[in-house]
């Protein structure tokens, strides 16, 4: 349609000419397929710069959208040439142990993270996290207005049930840290806001619930009630709790030791790590309150993270190294600023202990 | 020669191939990658002196037009977490069992509208795995991938379906039961759409199948082949419950009734026939299967690349309701976390 040739559409260049010089390329290729039946792209400088249709005296025009990578395959290789690529080590100690067949965060145990840095916010109160958070994974820094993405990686484990082992890729984007175990109703302070993967369009975030600094109580305490907005930013929305989700840490997270993930009623399986959405809801933009059904010691971690791939462990001491472009569809977004960590998650076998190392591919365009 | 299963211009195979071959030569020299438009239609692109050949999917004009719409300015992928168990009891080994119901992540679904009456499921019940914002118009989703992270003991087998139609609360009462049809489905016209029968409440008793009527794809009023059918039953299915598909005369029969051999699925149920009466009720479902999951190995994790291998780029329909069956080989029942990965544009 002659109106999507819009200015905003054309936030970046294509080619080596201007934006109007596009647009009357574009105008002149939809003069020129009038009565084409046919849908044919208009290459001008050298690019694809979008596509046009012709019919029964009419003509439609399509402009793509050059962020990211148009060029698909080519402009991958073409930027990993052009050394706009970046190979972010990590290195993790998690040898403390994880539990069998459940979720632990490995974000304490990252290293240059430091335990006293991992949940250090004040309680229950919004704390953002960027890539010069304490621990966080370096991935190459800003490059807006090019678009980062996720290209692959090599994961390497010493883990004692290595084979199998999950690990998930994930942005940190909020915490709330030290939260009390309660039964009374707790509100949090949401002066931050999320800074990633919230917006129209975006699928916003998941919530983790964790360990926090100091290990639960013997006392049974259940997560009652917890109230958040969603992907689109609609408060009051509800946890459900068909399904008893039991506060239950069973070890202080350390630089070696992962954070627990806890929630679910292990009685009826093991679970996953993600608490569950109001129905229709895909994602979480921040906590408004929560509650418990009893005090207990202890207190517990909040995390808004967005995940971005599983990555599998091979026996101990071999490499995984997957090509996240060709291989496996992964070409997931790091956005300026993202904190990534890792959730990990032993086979049933045993739990895992060992360090983690290796790096995650990264190509911007 | 694989690539070219499908022409993608009028022309024939080798005319691609030719024209492919000369775009290259035409190309040596120029690096900035170029598309080859033949018969009207990309059929790949030239650069670096080497051809790479378009597939074309749904909306996805090749894998390179995947890959920029994975990596446009609001990213149009979306990773569907979900972690759904059959619940707290033992299961049957070889039986296959429907985890709607099972409050896990997301919640449980639950059995909504009056007594065998037809009931639309929408995005908007609670029950079915989400996949992410809403495309903007004429926009569609696509299936790219999905790992699965099994917990419990055995190997596993799973279905990814799209619960379509469903006559809830059906009586067991001997003779003949016409069902309610005011609404009809809103996807698939009745193509690749097949019948599941599970407990809701459970039986005293294990009733027989002597006979269903339905409507199939083409409009035509057919009767169920292959009956009787046992309906076997263990208990309600709930919140901590998964429902055991009770059309299987043995354990190894996949979760569907038979349909004909010329027939490609089923539009809507009419009837069905009992041979006794019974306290309880079962739930007919038409279900689209969608794409098999396995996991072979105890507490392995398994990845899947939906986009070169089966179910390719299998397109979701706006109003989806996704849901999964499981069958295990032991008596230990599935708790299994997934991601779904979907591309859309």
């Amino acid at each position: 349609m002659l109106a999507g040739i819009s200015p905003a559409v054309h936030t970046r260049k294509k080619t080596r000419f201007s934006l109007a010089d596009e647009a009357r390329a574009l105008l002149l290729a939809a003069d020129s397929v009038r009565y084409m039946d046919e849908l044919l792209p208009v290459i001008f400088g050298g690019k694809v710069i979008g596509s046009v249709y012709g019919k029964d005296g009419n003509a439609w025009i399509s402009p793509h959208d050059f962020s990211g990578f148009p060029g698909g395959y080519y402009d991958v290789k073409a930027s990993f040439n052009a050394g706009r690529s970046f190979q972010a080590v990590y290195n993790i100690n998690g040898s403390a142990g994880a539990n069998a067949n459940r979720w632990s965060d490995l974000w304490p145990c990252q290293l240059a993270q430091g335990a006293a840095n991992a949940y250090s916010g004040t309680a229950s109160t919004a704390r953002q996290f960027t890539d010069v958070s304490s621990g966080a994974i370096p991935h190459g820094g800003n490059v807006t207005p090019a678009v980062k993405v996720l290209a692959g990686y090599h994961l390497l484990s010493t883990g004692s049930s290595t084979p199998g082992c999950a690990f998930m890729l994930y942005d940190r984007v909020l915490s709330y840290d030290e939260n009390p175990i309660t039964a009374t109703l707790t509100t949090m302070t949401n002066t931050l806001t999320a800074q990633r993967w919230v917006g129209s369009g975006l699928p916003a975030l998941r919530i983790c619930m964790t360990a926090g600094k100091t290990v639960t109580g013997a006392t049974v305490s259940d997560l009652s009630s917890l109230i958040y907005a969603n992907d689109a930013i609609v408060g009051s929305r509800t946890m459900p709790t068909t399904r008893t989700i039991i506060i239950a840490g069973t070890s202080t997270p350390s630089a070696t030791q992962p954070a627990d993930l806890i929630a679910f009623d292990t009685s009826n399986g093991e679970y996953g790590p993600f608490l569950p959405l109001q129905a229709t809801d895909i994602g979480v933009s921040s906590i408004t309150s929560y509650q418990c059904t009893a005090n207990n010691t202890g207190t517990i971690t909040f995390v808004l993270m967005r995940p971005l791939c599983i990555m599998v462990a091979q026996p101990t001491g071999i490499a995984s190294l997957i090509d996240g472009v060709t291989e496996r569809f992964l070409m997931r977004r790091i956005y300026d600023g993202a904190c990534l960590g890792f959730l990990v998650r032993p086979p049933n076998q045993a739990g895992d202990a060992g360090t983690y190392s290796g790096r995650l591919s990264m190509v911007w365009q | 020669m694989n690539l070219h299963l499908r022409s993608k211009t009028k022309y024939g195979l080798h005319d691609d191939q030719r024209a492919l071959e000369q775009a290259m030569r035409a190309s040596k020299g120029i690096i900035t990658p170029l598309p080859v438009v033949f018969g009207g239609k990309v059929i790949g692109s030239v650069g670096w002196n080497r051809f790479s050949k378009e597939i074309w999917a749904g909306p996805f004009n090749g894998y390179d037009d995947l890959i920029n719409k994975a990596t446009s300015s609001t990213p149009q992928v979306f990773d569907a977490w979900a972690y759904k168990t059959t619940g707290a009891f033992t299961v049957t080994a070889n039986r296959w069992y429907d985890t709607w119901t099972v409050a896990d992540d997301p919640d449980g679904g639950t059995f909504p509208g009056a007594a065998a009456t037809a009931y639309v499921h929408s995005t908007s019940d609670p029950g079915f795995i989400g996949l992410g914002p809403a495309p903007s118009g004429g926009q569609t989703k696509h299936l790219t991938g999905a790992d699965l992270i099994e917990t419990s003991t055995g190997a596993f087998t799973y279905i990814l379906y799209d619960r379509v139609l469903v006559y809830n609360a059906c009586p067991i009462t001997s003779g003949l039961k016409n069902m309610t049809n005011t609404v009809p489905a809103t996807r698939y016209a009745g193509v690749g759409v097949q019948i599941m029968i599970t407990e809701q409440a459970v039986l005293s008793g294990a009733p027989s199948l002597t006979a269903l009527s339905y409507t199939n794809d083409a409009s035509s009023t057919v009767s169920l082949k292959g009956t009787p059918y046992a309906l076997t039953s263990n208990q309600s299915a709930d919140s901590t419950h998964a429902a055991e598909i009770m059309n299987q005369t043995a354990p190894d029969l996949m979760p569907f009734l038979p349909i004909a051999g010329n027939e490609k699925g089923v539009q809507n149920i009419l009837s069905y026939t009992v041979g006794s009466t019974l306290t309880g009720s079962i739930c007919f479902v038409l279900a689209r299967p969608i794409a098999m999951l396995v996991c072979p190995i105890t507490g392995q994790s398994v990845q899947m690349n939906w986009v070169k291998g089966n179910p390719n780029l299998f397109q979701l329909a706006s109003d989806a309701c996704l849901a999964l069956v499981v069958r295990t080989n032991t008596t230990a029942g599935s708790q299994v976390g997934f991601n779904l990965q979907v591309a859309w544009g």
